[in-house]
Parts: structure tokens; sequence; C-alpha cells
């Protein structure tokens, strides 16, 4: 079990960072944060995920 | 008359930026951005919604604008907070410009002067152009120039109160400490004279959201400030006459014809 954007996620062993933000449905372009750390797009294929884990996945959104 | 205005090296026409929050509607945010002339939109980042298509629709109306984006770091209270915002920003929006925020006070959303520093250090270290909004304080706009900062951004007056340039003392001691430095006011803008009185004053642009967003017409009021900014730096580039405290008539009265010489 992970964590995306505060919702519990339930993942398999070995999934990788992009593997589970396809299956929730994360839709680009967005950035991730793994572990409350920046996690670079070219990174997030690669990156395995660990029980307890925790990601945000974060998109544009109006500013001032 | 509007000389070009420089932004780490991207030369601008317009001195107005403008943000993208806070407008009735996608349609009215695209005519308010484009009445106002300004060719830099800021925005920002939150988690994503995929049931409410990832914010994908704003991304596409802001990006048909074909306009300089100018992300910020809104909501960060901490330098790693910061740090990762502006990493994820530049990421995303395909550029090292980050309009760096860091709140010290909920009361009035001033900056925290010393975690801006350190967020400043770390992220021209990792190749960042920073603008950062900070106070009119001249000691941390020092560091913050020594560090590196070729734009300033120091506020008017709090963040959404409109409340204008509520210390001109200080801001135009800012100017005038910092003449080889850009300086853009952040905040606190209402009225299209509060920007005028910015221009007036030598500072060099000025960013504003909610005094056209929540106009009664945004779309005239961001048309209202082109015209402001643009008199504002025009009487700056004039010069204006000496404040006097004696009246001095305008129309000559020598030889008159009611002049009576005593």
């Amino acid at each position: 079990m992970i964590f995306i954007n505060n919702q519990p996620f339930k993942i398999e062993d070995g999934m990788t960072v992009k593997q589970a933000l396809d299956l929730f449905g994360a839709i680009l372009p967005y950035a991730v944060l793994h572990n409350g750390d920046f996690l670079p797009q070219s990174k997030q294929a690669e990156t395995l995920l660990s029980n307890k884990d925790v990601l945000e996945v974060i998109s544009a959104i109006q500013g001032g | 008359m509007n000389s070009s205005l420089n932004i780490y090296g991207t030369p601008l026409t317009s001195r107005l930026f403008i943000g993208s929050a806070l407008y009735a509607s996608p349609k009215i945010m695209l005519d308010s951005i484009q009445a106002s002339g300004a060719e830099v939109v800021t925005l920002s980042l939150s988690r994503q919604n995929p049931e409410a298509n990832g914010g994908q629709a704003f991304w596409d109306y802001i990006k048909s604008l074909g306009l300089h984006l100018l992300p910020n770091t809104a909501g960060c209270h901490s330098v790693k907070d910061a740090v990762n915002m502006a990493l994820m920003s530049r990421e995303l929006f395909e550029t090292d410009w980050i309009k760096l925020e860091l709140v010290g006070d909920d009361y009035n959303l001033q900056p925290d002067p010393i975690a801006l520093v350190k967020a400043t250090e770390t992220l021209i270290h990792q190749g960042f152009k920073v603008l950062p909004y900070c106070t009119d304080d001249l000691v941390i706009a020092r560091h913050l120039v020594d560090l590196g900062c070729e734009v300033l951004m120091p506020w008017g007056a709090p963040i959404g109160t409109g409340k204008g340039i509520l210390n001109p003392y200080a801001l135009q001691a800012f100017r005038d400490r910092f003449p080889e430095t850009t300086i853009v006011v952040d905040s606190g803008i209402g009225l299209p004279s509060h920007a005028t009185q910015a221009l007036e004053m030598g500072v060099d642009a000025v960013l504003l959201n909610t005094a056209v967003a929540k106009a009664n017409n945004p779309v005239l009021m961001a048309q209202s400030f082109a015209k402001a900014i643009e008199a504002g730096r025009g009487a700056y580039l004039a010069g204006p006459m000496a404040e006097r405290n004696t009246a001095s008539p305008s129309t000559p009265t020598i030889d008159s014809p009611f002049w009576h010489q005593s």
C-alpha cells in the first residue's frame, strides 16, 4: 500500500512510480514528489516503490 | 516612449505582469490577460485530481496565449517546499524563471526573509533565474542581489489587499538603492492609479492579479491598467516638475491690461 495525493493506493511488488501513476489515472503533464523529494520524469519509470511510500502528483493551476 | 524592459535577458514591451487566478471563468481570464497586453503570466502548481481531468483545460488555455510563463511557489512555508516546487515547475513549464514566494506570516502573507535568502541561494546554484517576492527591506534585498538576483519583487501592500503602495518612501529608497536591478512591484496594487504611482517612481513593472480578476469588468480593468502603466512610465521618462510650496502663476502677468508696476 502506498499513498498518492493522500489517498491509499494498492500496488504490487516491483511496481515503479510510473506504473503506479498510470494505474492511478494521472494525466500528463504532471510533476512528482516521491517521499517529499522531487522525482524527475526521467527517473519515474525506473524508481521502484516500497510499502508506505508517498507520491504527490502535481499539475498546473491558476496562480497570482 | 516605453523603452524595453529586460527580465534576465528577455526583452519585454509590456511592463505589466498578470496573474491567472481568481477569474470568474476561463473565458474572462483569457480575455482579461489578452486585454492587459501583458507578456508574462503567472501560474502555480497543485495536486492533480484525475477525475477533474488533471487541470488539463487550464493548462491548454494558458498555453494558447503563447506568453512567458512565470510559475510561483505560492503557499510554501519552508525552503525545502519552495525548492521542490521550483524544480517541479521547471520540469512542467520548461522555464527556469521562478517567482519565489515563501510565506513567513499567515496574517499578512509577509515573506519570510531568512528562508527567502536561503532558498534563493539554493535555486540560483541549481540554475534558476529567481524573481523573489520580498518586502521593501533594503538589507534583505542587498543579500538577494549579491546572490545573483537581477530582479526584485517588493510588495506594495500585502497580497490581495488592493491598498496600493503603503510605504512610498520605502519603495523609492528601494528604487534608489538598486538602480541596476529590475524592480517589479508585486502585490497590493488595487487601482490603475497605484500602478501609475509605482511607474512614476521609476519602478520597472508591476505584477497584479486580484485587481483585475475581482473588478466588476475585468477586461476593462485590464485595459485601464495597461494605459495607467504606460502613463506612469512616460511620466518617469519625461521627468516631473519640481514640487513647490508656494503658488506660482502659470500665465505671465507682466504687461497684462490690469498690471500696475508699484
